[in-house]
C-alpha cells in the first residue's frame, strides 16, 4: 500500500495537474461573471498553471529554457495584475461597483 | 530607402528603448513637459529608428541577429512601416491636450511591436505582445478621464486579452513540452525533420492552434472579435485610429513570421483552420455590420471582415499569398488611419448616421475624402482596396480553395451595401439638424487625410506594384524552399 | 514522491477552487496565496528552486498583497456579491468537463513524448545548482528578454500610477520656494492698538 506513495513522479502527473488548474482558472473567468476581482485572480491561476507546465517540461528536457520563460511569465503576470487592478480601481471610482453586470453601457 | 547614419538595423529597438527612457526622465523632471513636447521630440527618435531599419535596404545588409531577435528584410520593412505610421499618428495628435504619459504609452506599444516583428523565439514574441497589449490597455483606460465608457471598454479588452494570452501561453507550453526548444529556428528544424517521419503531430498542432487563438484576438477575428466594437465605440477618435492600424500590421507580420517559419510544416492543418476563421470573419463582419447605426461600430465590423481577408491570404502558404496579405494589411492600416484622422474633424466621440448626414454641405472635402476611403475599403475598382483584394483572390484561387473565395466574394457584396450607405448619407442626405454638421479643426488631420487618400487613389500606379513585388520576393526568400534539405538535428527524445 | 506530490497538488487544487467559488473576496485572496505556496512546493520538489521561491516572493509577496490592498481599498459590498452566480453555470461546468476529458483522452491516446526519460519516467532534478544554472544564461543568452522584462515593469509602474493618481483640489501642499520668499516685512503687520478697542 505504501509503495504507491513512493512511486516516482512523472511529467504526466504534472501535466494533468496543470491542465486541471488551467480549467479551474478558465472556469473562474466564465463562471464568476459578476465579480471582476475574482476574474483577475482566475487569470493569475491560469498563468500559474502555464508556469507549472513550463517548469515541469524544463526539468523533463533537462534544459533551463522553460524555467527562464516561467521567470519572465512571472514578471509579466505581476505587471498584468498591477495594470488590471489599476483599471479596476478607476472603474470602481466611476461606477461604485465591481459587478460585471454594471458593464452594460456598451452593448455587445 | 536612403540611410544617413551608419546604424545597424539591430539597433532600431535599442534606439527606441533608449529614447523612451530619456522621455520618461524628461517628463519626470521637466515640469513644463506636455504631450505635445514629448510627441515632438519622439518624431526625431522615430526618424532615427527608421533610418537604422532603412539601412537594411540601403546596404543590402542581410540578416543581423541578437539573441532571440532577428533583423532581416521583413522586420526592417515592418519597422519602417510601423514607425512611419507612428510619425503620422504623432503629427495628428500633436496639438491634443492629452496627459504626457499617453505619449510614453504609445511609444511602449511601438517598442512591443518592434520586438514582436523581429522576434526569433516564442519568448521574445510573448514579451513583445504583452508590452504592446499592456500599453494599449492603459492607453484606452486613460481616456476614461474624458469618456467614462472607455474605462469599461478597457476592462473588457483587458480581461479578454489576458485570457487570450493565457491560451497562447498554454499552446507555447505544449510546443515546448514536445520539442524542448522555444527558438523559431530550432523549432522549425525539428518540425521539418519530424514531418518527414510522421505527419501526425497531435500536440504540436494543438499547441500551434492555441497560439493562433491569441492572434485571433489581436487581429479581432471571429470568434474572438467581441472586444472590437466596444472599444471602437468607446474610445476617442485618435485612439481608434491608432488601434485599427499599427497593432494589426504588427500582429500580421508576427503571424507571417510564425507561419513561414516554425509552423510551415503544419500548414496543411493550420491552413484549413485559418480558412474557416477567415470565412467566418468575413461573413460575420459583413452581416453584423448591416444593422449598425453607429459609425464606429460599423467600422469595427468592417475591420473584422477586412482581417478575414488577411488570414485567408495567409492560409495559402505561398510567397504570393503571404506577400499579398502583408500589402493588404498595410493598405488597410493606411486607409483606416486616414479615415479616422478625417473623422476627427467631425467629432471626437462616437457618431451615428444622423450625425454625418449632409456632411458634404459642411465640408465637401472631408465628405469626398471619406468617400474615397470607404470605396477603397469596399473594394471599388481603381482604389487601393480593389487591387489588394484582387491579389488576395488570385493567390487563394491559385491554391484552389474555392469555398473560401466564394465566402469572400459574398462578404464583399454584402459589405459594399453598408459602405455605400454611409456615402449616401454623407453626400446625398439632408442634414438632420438645421445648423448641419459642426466641424472641428484639427491642424494636421486634413493634410494627413489628403496624403492617405492620394496613396489610396494612385496605389495602382505607384507604389502598389512595387510594394506587392517587394513583399512577394521577401516572402519567397523567407519561406522554406521545397528543395532545400533540412539541417539534421537530434530529436530530444532520441538522446539515448 | 507520489505521496508528496498528491499532498501538495490536492491542496493546490483546493486553493484554486477556493479562489473561484468563495463568496467573500478576502477568502478568495487567501485561497490564492495558499495555492501559490503549494505550487511553489511542487516546483521545489522537482528541483526548480529558483522559480519556486520566486513564486512565493513575487506572487505572495507582491501580487497577492496588491489584491488584498485593492480589496480593502475598494470596500466591495459583500451582500451584493452573495448571489454572484452566473445564470449559465451548468454550461460552463459542462464545457470544462468536456475539455478535461478531451485532454485525458489525448494523453491516453498519444502521451506527450518528452525528455530523454519518456512520458512515464520520473522527473529527476538536474544535478548542480539551479540558481547558478539560471544565472549563467539569464544575463547572457537571454539578456534582450531581460531588458524587455524591465521595460514591461517600467510600463506597468507608469501605467498604474497614471491611471490611479488623482489631482485632488483643495489639498494644502508645502511650497518651499514660496516659504523662503516670504519676508517679515511683507507678512507681519505691527499694530499698536489702544487699550479697550482691539484690532479690527
Amino acid at each position: 500500500m505504501m509503495d504507491v506513495f513512493l512511486q516516482p513522479v512523472g511529467i504526466v502527473h504534472y501535466f494533468l495537474l496543470s491542465t486541471l488548474l488551467f480549467v479551474i482558472g478558465a472556469m473562474g473567468i466564465f463562471l464568476n461573471r459578476r465579480h471582476v476581482l475574482s476574474m483577475l485572480m482566475a487569470l493569475e491561476l491560469i498563468l500559474l498553471a502555464v508556469n507549472i507546465n513550463f517548469v515541469a517540461f524544463s526539468v523533463a528536457h533537462g534544459n533551463v529554457e522553460g524555467q527562464i520563460f516561467s521567470f519572465f511569465i512571472l514578471t509579466v503576470a505581476a505587471a498584468e495584475a498591477a495594470i488590471g487592478l489599476a483599471i479596476l480601481v478607476i472603474f470602481f471610482r466611476r461606477y461604485q461597483t465591481v459587478d460585471v453586470a454594471a458593464m452594460d453601457t456598451l452593448k455587445g | 530607402m536612403l540611410s544617413f547614419l551608419p546604424l545597424s538595423p539591430a539597433l532600431s529597438p535599442v534606439i527606441l528603448a533608449t529614447s523612451l527612457l530619456f522621455f520618461v526622465v524628461y517628463g519626470a523632471f521637466r515640469s513644463r513637459a506636455s504631450y505635445g513636447s514629448v510627441a515632438f521630440l519622439a518624431l526625431f527618435a522615430l526618424l532615427i529608428v527608421m533610418d537604422a531599419a532603412g539601412l537594411q535596404f540601403a546596404l543590402n545588409f542581410g540578416t543581423d541577429r541578437l539573441p532571440s531577435l532577428v533583423f532581416d528584410g521583413l522586420s526592417s520593412a515592418a519597422t519602417v512601416v510601423l514607425c512611419g505610421m507612428m510619425l503620422a499618428f504623432f503629427v495628428l495628435t500633436l496639438g491634443l491636450a492629452w496627459p504626457l504619459e499617453a505619449a510614453l504609452l504609445v511609444l511602449f506599444a511601438l517598442l512591443g511591436m518592434l520586438l514582436m516583428v523581429s522576434a526569433d523565439s516564442l519568448m521574445m514574441f510573448y514579451m513583445g505582445l504583452e508590452m504592446q497589449s499592456l500599453a494599449l490597455y492603459v492607453f484606452i483606460a486613460l481616456q476614461g478621464r474624458q469618456q467614462p465608457a472607455a474605462i469599461e471598454a478597457a476592462l473588457k479588452y483587458f480581461i479578454l486579452g489576458a485570457l487570450a494570452s493565457g491560451l497562447m501561453l498554454l499552446g507555447m507550453s505544449f510546443l515546448y513540452g514536445q520539442w524542448g526548444v522555444l527558438g523559431y529556428g530550432p523549432l522549425q528544424a525539428l518540425l521539418v525533420q519530424h514531418a518527414a517521419v510522421s505527419p501526425a503531430l497531435l500536440w504540436t498542432t494543438l499547441g500551434a492552434g492555441l497560439i493562433l487563438v491569441g492572434f485571433l484576438f489581436k487581429l479581432s477575428l471571429v470568434p474572438f472579435h467581441m472586444w472590437t466594437p466596444d472599444v471602437y465605440q468607446a474610445a476617442p477618435t485618435p485612439v481608434v485610429a491608432f488601434l485599427s492600424s499599427l497593432p494589426k500590421v504588427a500582429a500580421t507580420v508576427a503571424l507571417v513570421r510564425l507561419l513561414a517559419g516554425p509552423f510551415y510544416p503544419l500548414m496543411p492543418d493550420l491552413g484549413d483552420m485559418l480558412r474557416i476563421i477567415g470565412a467566418l470573419s468575413m461573413l460575420w463582419g459583413a452581416l453584423a455590420g448591416l444593422q449598425q447605426t453607429s459609425l464606429r461600430r460599423l467600422m469595427a465590423y468592417s475591420t473584422i471582415a477586412q482581417m478575414g481577408f488577411v488570414v485567408m491570404a495567409l492560409s495559402v502558404a505561398t510567397p504570393e499569398g503571404m506577400g499579398s496579405a502583408l500589402v493588404y494589411v498595410v493598405v488597410y492600416a493606411v486607409t483606416s488611419l486616414g479615415l479616422f484622422a478625417l473623422l476627427m474633424r467631425v467629432s471626437d466621440n462616437d457618431l451615428s448616421f444622423n450625425d454625418v448626414a449632409g456632411l458634404v454641405k459642411a465640408s465637401p472635402v472631408t465628405a469626398y475624402l471619406l468617400a474615397v476611403f470607404l470605396l477603397s475599403l469596399a473594394g471599388m475598382p481603381f482604389f487601393a482596396g480593389f487591387f489588394t483584394k484582387l491579389s488576395v483572390f488570385q493567390s487563394v484561387l491559385a491554391g484552389q480553395h474555392y469555398a473560401v473565395v466564394f465566402a469572400a466574394a459574398l462578404s464583399s457584396v454584402v459589405a459594399m451595401y453598408y459602405y455605400l450607405r454611409v456615402i449616401k448619407v454623407m453626400i446625398f442626405d439632408d442634414p438632420a439638424t438645421d445648423q448641419g454638421v459642426v466641424m472641428a479643426n484639427h491642424g494636421a488631420s486634413l493634410p494627413l487625410g489628403v496624403a492617405a487618400a492620394l496613396f489610396v487613389s494612385v496605389f495602382f500606379i505607384i507604389p502598389g506594384p512595387e510594394m506587392t513585388a517587394f513583399a512577394q520576393k521577401m516572402m519567397a526568400d523567407l519561406l522554406p524552399q521545397a528543395t532545400a534539405s533540412a539541417p539534421v538535428m537530434t530529436l530530444p527524445f532520441e538522446k539515448e | 514522491m507520489l505521496g508528496l506530490f498528491s499532498f501538495f497538488s490536492f491542496f493546490l487544487l483546493l486553493g484554486a477552487v477556493g479562489v473561484v467559488f468563495s463568496r467573500h473576496t478576502v477568502h478568495a485572496v487567501l485561497s490564492l496565496i495558499f495555492a501559490f505556496f503549494n505550487a511553489a512546493a511542487l516546483l521545489i520538489m522537482i528541483g526548480a528552486e529558483f522559480v519556486g521561491f520566486m513564486l512565493i516572493v513575487v506572487y505572495v509577496g507582491a501580487v497577492a498583497v496588491l489584491f488584498l490592498f485593492v480589496v480593502m481599498m475598494l470596500d466591495v459590498d459583500r451582500d451584493a456579491l452573495r448571489s454572484a452566480v452566473a445564470p449559465h453555470k451548468k454550461w460552463v461546468i459542462f464545457f470544462a468537463a468536456v475539455f478535461v476529458i478531451e485532454i485525458l483522452a489525448l494523453v491516453a491516446y498519444s502521451p506527450p513524448h518528452l525528455g530523454g526519460a519518456g512520458a512515464m519516467g520520473a522527473l529527476v532534478p538536474a544535478q548542480g545548482d539551479n540558481v547558478r544554472a539560471l544565472g549563467m544564461v539569464l544575463y547572457t543568452t537571454y539578456a534582450p528578454l531581460f531588458y524587455a522584462a524591465g521595460m514591461i515593469l517600467l510600463l506597468a509602474m507608469i501605467g498604474a500610477i497614471v491611471l490611479t493618481l488623482r489631482q485632488r483640489s483643495g489639498v494644502r501642499r508645502q511650497n518651499i520656494a514660496q516659504q523662503n520668499a516670504r519676508r517679515a516685512e511683507d507678512t507681519v503687520t505691527l499694530v499698536n492698538p489702544p487699550s479697550g478697542e482691539g484690532v479690527i
